[in-house]
């Protein structure tokens, strides 16, 4: 079992590097980390990039969605 | 006594009486014999039990008795248990005594709710006797409110008002007729039956009284026997949200049956109810939190379709596995109040939620989804979605990034070329599938997860083993507890409670956790044991626990020199596969090719013994531990399960899978611990969804990886389809595999029974081992693959929707398909070649035809031609002269030029449409690796790997008059006729007309399959001199000519060329059966599908008005129409009609209701054209 911890420090290590690079490197999460700043999270490329996946799934406020008849 | 191994062979046991239930129904006393049977010796176990716990020695029949006992009874009640699930039978309530003309009844038991009657004779009855029943109904009145919708109480209790009204049934008439056991059905229901009158007849005998199950599949009726009813129902499970619709699946508590009926409390099942947007309220259901909720439903109650052809997909018996028995779709009319209500009950504000911890988890997950998609982007989100919490249609129709005209994708980089298949296609293809059918891997992965955390938090096993549980238990229900999940959590909670509390080793919770999860999941639904997800999921964990061991054990003596040679050769192997998979299924190749890779062993190893050895240090045993052992568990998963089960259940071999696995189930590891750690994290206030997207920024990287990986090999490696193996060849595979892995006791054993035997030498175990050998591979002599059907011609005429595909076997077994269906590339994406055409020549075990004829090159008769010819071994392909000398390398004018001018072409058809067909033909400029008719006869060319694996390619263009298969039968000669069209080079005909007519014959009888013929196709074929005089014939042009370009052309035109060519045709052909090839044209005529439906439709009337409507059959109401001739007669079948033969004539599915519907409709006749 220490292996397993050993290998989820390891994971969890790596993942935090790997993803403070991908925020500065790739523009969509540098954008959406400004996005989220600015307090305005549905704005950012990645939520957009969402729109159409699980459309019903939305933060609370915004419950009622558009449906195509 | 050892009570584990009692528990194991307990479970085995119980589904060994499963698979004999589904393999040997019984009727109803078989059934309660198995019943009985279980419940006494079962409690002969309990009393030996005791007797062994208690006497101090125990007798010489205890332990014999206590295993017969235990086993038998266990086997009984796994019998008993199937048909209890699968049928819900009518129970006898009383008989009906007939003397002279005075009937008598006598109740057996009582009817406590409203019941549909059956009755049944007992005896043959002497005369005609008509009876009714007289008793009483206790109708229910439902309390509504002022808009229509019914109440509940506080309690959730459906609210009616009782009223006990007299009632009288129908005159029922038994005819002398009716043989003893034929069933009589009474509509009306009935909550007492007091008297039965003899109305008119005077016969003695006995009739049995049954009460109709109020099963909800007694309620459900065919499309074409549907009415409405009114369903009051919960719904019991997590909405299936789509962007086009939403699936509930609802428990119904009471039905209303027919419309304005009574209302029936329901006895068991539940349905599937499909709402779209266009219903009013739809957001209501369109969202989770409608688990839950109480509903009322107006709407058709329908019956999920059976196969459309023969080995296709079985929805109705799929669905039965998990429960459902109906399908209702709610309509809502112009102005009419919704189809369904949510319903409050008294006191309430809102609809109820559904089972607390389960509404807790969906809650769990929709919120993670929403972490998901604001940190991780579009459609790696959906991969993480599916891989995470089970959200896998969130794929659905996702392209792997980049490959929507958003410049070079990288696998273009790497310079393969670009790809229409979606993210679905690419992991199926590339065999990683599975990671999408949340598994026992997932399980696994989140159990060392959660263990890793929890020891990293340094809290005692023994405090978190229990929250570990609960875990699992709330990620099963996200995923939706699909067989394999459940498995797995119950396997993962068993290993840990062991682990946690008793210190046991992972094997033995292995080898008690798998029978004992088994017997779990099928105790509560017996029908999924045949389920893939469950057979599946069971025979990795198997081949887990089994077969890596040995397979490690083998490997471990691979190194140095031969480690070298196996590497090399299995490079070789896998290169040949990429390159061209027919010469792996080639016997004159692969044999000599394996005895090329035992050479390559044995030299290596000589090498090696005359002291020419590389390195030791080079070998399989020199890898890590963890990665050796996780590449023999690899190749255990292959040899276990891919290759026997996948070809079984999936017609096909993921070739890429055995390579990929080896990276992707690693990296689903990395995802899906990331992906559930981030969305954990990210439910802390403020902090958390930073961390979130932190963490989903990491494994972006990781998913984008992992998709690339998928769209790169599945564009490398093919994925071929295979022969179906059947039952007994499983079993002798299966069971050689268990001699290999138990093979050093087996030998022992031998050796042991030698010895006894006074057989002192080798060879004593070595002949007993070969006897034993032989007789594992018996059943194979014993049940050899065998045709069934009767000797003669069959022609089998696919429901490919619109388009044609037929499929002729000659008496002398020569199979010559004609034309190939449909391929739909955009949405809806329906190859009907590789949805119909090839899993039924998996199937049937067909992998060689003798030729193709391809009757014309529109694209609803030759688009899935490529993909035949990709798949199959095709001696000789037969194109219309116009298509002769097809080649990739024609221009869309040159195409055009082969049918006249391009000018004339342009102005008479759609463009689209003559694209389409240039695309289908030559090829796709944008999407190269699209198959095309061309490329296929280009890379099946003259080189030695198409001449040595059979696939060199003979193209022909047969001319009016030829004969094509001739055969000389017993039964009259075989010949396939290519009939005289009237049309040469260089005339203006219409592109319909410049195919091929073709007539079947078979001694005296003939089948006539004009293609594509329009109008004055038909005409000239009408007027040619050969014979075209046949018993059945296949309307041409799927009966939807049009007289005119116009899109609503006059009735009156279309009558009038209907009546002067088809007309004639028909004269001239003079068809006993007329055979439409129809389904929706919509995918294949774009706007111009209405058309062609109107002419469908008035084609179908005027050939009604000249046969009579009971000469026309149809694949979109029959399926798949089966012609059989013997040369004398011929017998005409129907898909339809043997998906009712096979449920004994249900047209529903929960109970013997209403067998009298069935019609026998196989018709004999036959004709000599003299």
């Amino acid at each position: 079992m220490q292996r397993g911890v050993t290998t989820l420090v390891r994971i969890l290590a790596v993942a935090v590097l790997t993803g403070m690079a991908v925020w500065v490197l790739h523009p969509d999460y540098r954008a959406t980390v400004g996005a989220w700043r600015q307090g305005t999270p549905e704005a950012s490329a990645i939520w957009q990039s969402n729109a159409n996946y699980y459309r019903q799934v939305v933060p609370e406020e915004d419950e009622v969605y558009e449906v195509d008849p | 006594m050892k009570w584990t191994l009692s528990i194991i062979w307990a479970c085995y046991a119980y589904i060994f009486g499963l698979i004999w239930a589904m393999w040997f129904p019984g009727s109803p006393p078989v059934l309660f014999g198995a019943q009985l049977l279980a419940v006494l010796l079962l409690i002969g176990v309990v009393g030996l039990i005791i007797h062994i716990l208690r006497a101090p020695t125990v007798r010489p029949w205890g332990r014999p008795g206590y295993w017969t006992c235990l086993l038998l009874g266990m086997m009984a009640f796994g019998y008993g248990r199937y048909h209890a699930a699968d049928t819900v039978p009518d129970r006898q309530i009383g008989t009906i005594q007939l003397t002279a003309n005075q009937a008598t009844y006598r109740e057996r038991a009582q009817l406590n709710e409203a019941h549909r009657l059956r009755l049944v004779t007992h005896t043959d009855s002497s005369e005609d006797v008509q009876l009714r029943i007289h008793g009483t109904l206790v109708a229910r009145t439902p309390v509504q409110d002022d808009g229509g919708v019914h109440r509940m109480d506080a309690a959730h209790r459906w609210l009616f008002e009782q009223v006990q009204v007299p009632l009288t049934s129908e005159i029922i008439t038994i005819r002398s007729d009716d043989p003893a056991g034929t069933a009589y059905w009474i509509d009306q229901p009935f909550s007492r039956i007091e008297k039965v009158e003899v109305v008119a007849g005077a016969a003695r005998g006995e009739v049995e009284v049954y009460r109709v199950s109020n099963h909800i599949g007694s309620f459900v009726r065919a499309r074409d026997e549907q009415s409405e009813v009114t369903v009051l129902g919960r719904i019991t499970h997590d909405p299936r949200v789509y962007d086009f619709q939403t699936v509930l699946i609802v428990t119904p508590t009471f039905i209303q049956y027919p419309a304005g009926g009574p209302f029936y409390r329901v006895d068991g099942g539940d349905i599937q109810v499909t709402v779209t947007p266009g219903v009013e309220g739809y957001t209501e259901w369109a969202r989770t939190a409608a688990y839950g909720a109480d509903v009322q439903i107006r709407g058709e109650l329908t019956v999920a379709g059976g196969p459309a052809n023969p080995g296709g997909f079985d929805a109705r018996q799929f669905m039965r596995n998990y429960n459902i028995y109906g399908l209702m779709r709610p309509f809502q009319l112009r102005g009419a109040p919704p189809p369904m209500h949510p319903v409050v009950a008294e006191g309430a504000s809102e609809t109820r939620t559904g089972h607390g911890l389960v509404a807790f988890s969906l809650e769990l997950r929709d919120r993670i989804l929403l972490l998901f998609k604001a940190t991780m982007p579009y459609p790696q989100s959906a991969f993480l979605g599916g891989v995470t919490l089970g959200l896998r249609y969130g794929l659905q129709n996702a392209e792997f990034p980049g490959a929507e005209g958003e410049g070079t994708t990288w696998a273009e980089r790497l310079g393969l070329r670009p790809s229409e298949a979606q993210i679905v296609d690419d992991f199926r293809h590339s065999g990683v599938n599975h990671v999408l059918a949340v598994s026992g891997l997932h399980v696994t992965i989140l159990t060392v997860m959660f263990v890793a955390l929890f020891t990293l938090l340094r809290f005692p096993k023994q405090v978190f083993v229990p929250f570990v549980i609960f875990a699992l238990v709330v990620f099963a229900i996200i995923t939706g507890a699909r067989p394999s999940t459940l498995r797995a959590v119950i396997m993962n909670s068993l290993f840990l409670l062991t682990w946690g509390y008793l210190n046991r080793g992972l094997l033995s919770s292995v080898l008690l956790g798998v029978p004992v999860a088994a017997f779990l999941i099928l105790l509560h639904n017996p029908l999924v044991v045949v389920d893939p997800s469950f057979t599946l999921s069971f025979g990795a964990i198997l081949s887990l626990a089994l077969i890596t061991m040995p397979v490690h054990e083998l490997c471990a003596r691979l190194q140095s020199n031969r480690l070298l040679a196996v590497g090399l050769w299995v490079l070789a192997t896998t290169w040949i596969g990429i390159v061209h998979w027919a010469l792996i299924t080639t016997p004159l190749f692969i044999f000599p090719w394996l005895a090329v890779g035992v050479g390559l062993y044995a030299v290596a190893l000589r090498a090696e013994q005359r002291g020419w050895a590389l390195s030791t240090r080079l070998a399989f045993t020199g890898l890590p531990e963890p990665i050796s052992t996780f590449i023999a568990a690899q190749v255990a998963i292959q040899v276990g399960m891919m290759l026997p089960l996948s070809a079984y259940y999936f017609l096909r071999w993921p070739f890429a899978g055995a390579y990929v696995n080896l990276l992707a189930i690693p990296l689903i590891g990395v995802v899906v611990q990331l992906g559930a750690i981030g969305g954990l994290l990210g439910l802390i206030p403020l902090v958390g969804p930073w961390l979130t997207l932190l963490l989903n920024a990491a494994n972006w990287v990781f998913a984008t990886f992992f998709l690339w990986l998928a769209h790169v090999t599945a564009l490398l490696f093919p994925h071929p389809f295979v022969r179906r193996p059947r039952v007994v060849e499983i079993v002798v595979y299966y069971l050689l595999l268990a001699a290999f892995l138990w093979r050093k006791p087996l030998w022992q054993r031998l050796q042991q029974f030698s010895a006894r035997c006074g057989w002192t030498s080798r060879r004593g175990p070595v002949t007993l081992g070969l006897i034993g050998l032989v007789l594992v591979l018996q059943p194979l002599w014993i049940f050899p693959p065998r045709d069934t059907r009767e000797p003669g011609m069959h022609v089998t005429v696919f429901d490919v929707r619109y388009g044609s595909a037929i499929l002729v076997e000659s008496p002398g077994g020569q199979k010559i398909l004609i034309d190939s269906g449909f391929v739909q590339h955009d949405r809806g994406r329906r190859n009907e070649a590789l949805r119909t055409l090839l899993p039924y020549f998996s199937h049937a075990a067909i992998r060689e035809l003798d030729g193709i004829i391809l009757t014309s090159p529109l694209p609803e008769r030759s688009a899935g031609l490529a993909y035949v010819l990709e798949h199959m071994r095709v001696r000789r392909l037969y194109v219309p002269s116009t298509l002769a000398g097809l080649s990739p390398a024609w221009s869309f004018d040159t195409f055009l030029d082969q049918f006249g001018s391009p000018a004339r072409l342009l102005a008479d058809y759609d463009e689209e449409r003559l694209r389409r067909m240039y695309h289908e033909l030559v090829g796709h400029p944008e999407w190269p690796r699209r198959p095309s008719l061309a490329q296929a006869m280009a890379a099946r060319g003259d080189g030695w790997p198409s001449r040595l694996s059979g696939r060199k390619l003979d193209v022909q263009a047969p001319q009016p008059g030829d004969v094509l298969f001739t055969e000389d039968t017993s039964d009259g000669r075989f010949a396939i006729e290519v009939l005289d069209t009237g049309f040469t080079r260089g005339d203006s005909w219409p592109i319909e007309n410049q195919g091929l007519a073709l007539r079947i014959v078979h001694g005296d009888i003939a089948v006539l399959v004009p293609g594509a013929l329009h109008y004055s196709g038909q005409a000239a074929l009408a007027t040619t001199d050969q014979p075209v005089q046949a018993q059945l014939m296949v309307v041409p042009h799927q009966g939807a000519a049009s007289p005119s370009r116009a899109a609503r052309p006059p009735r009156t035109l279309v009558d009038a060329a209907l009546q002067n060519y088809s007309g004639a045709l028909l004269a001239a052909v003079e068809p006993e059966w007329v055979l439409f090839e129809y389904g929706t044209p919509r995918p294949v005529l774009s706007d111009r599908w209405r058309t062609a439906q109107d002419m469908h439709e008035f084609t179908r009337q005027f050939y009604a008005r000249q046969l009579g409507r009971d000469a026309l059959l149809s694949t979109d109401q029959h399926h798949a129409i089966f012609i059989h001739s013997d040369g004398i007669q011929y017998t005409l079948d129907t898909q339809a009609w043997r998906n009712r033969t096979a449920r004994d004539g249900e047209a529903d599915a929960g109970s013997q209701w209403p067998a009298s519907a069935v019609r026998r409709e196989i018709v004999t006749g036959g004709f000599s054209p003299e």
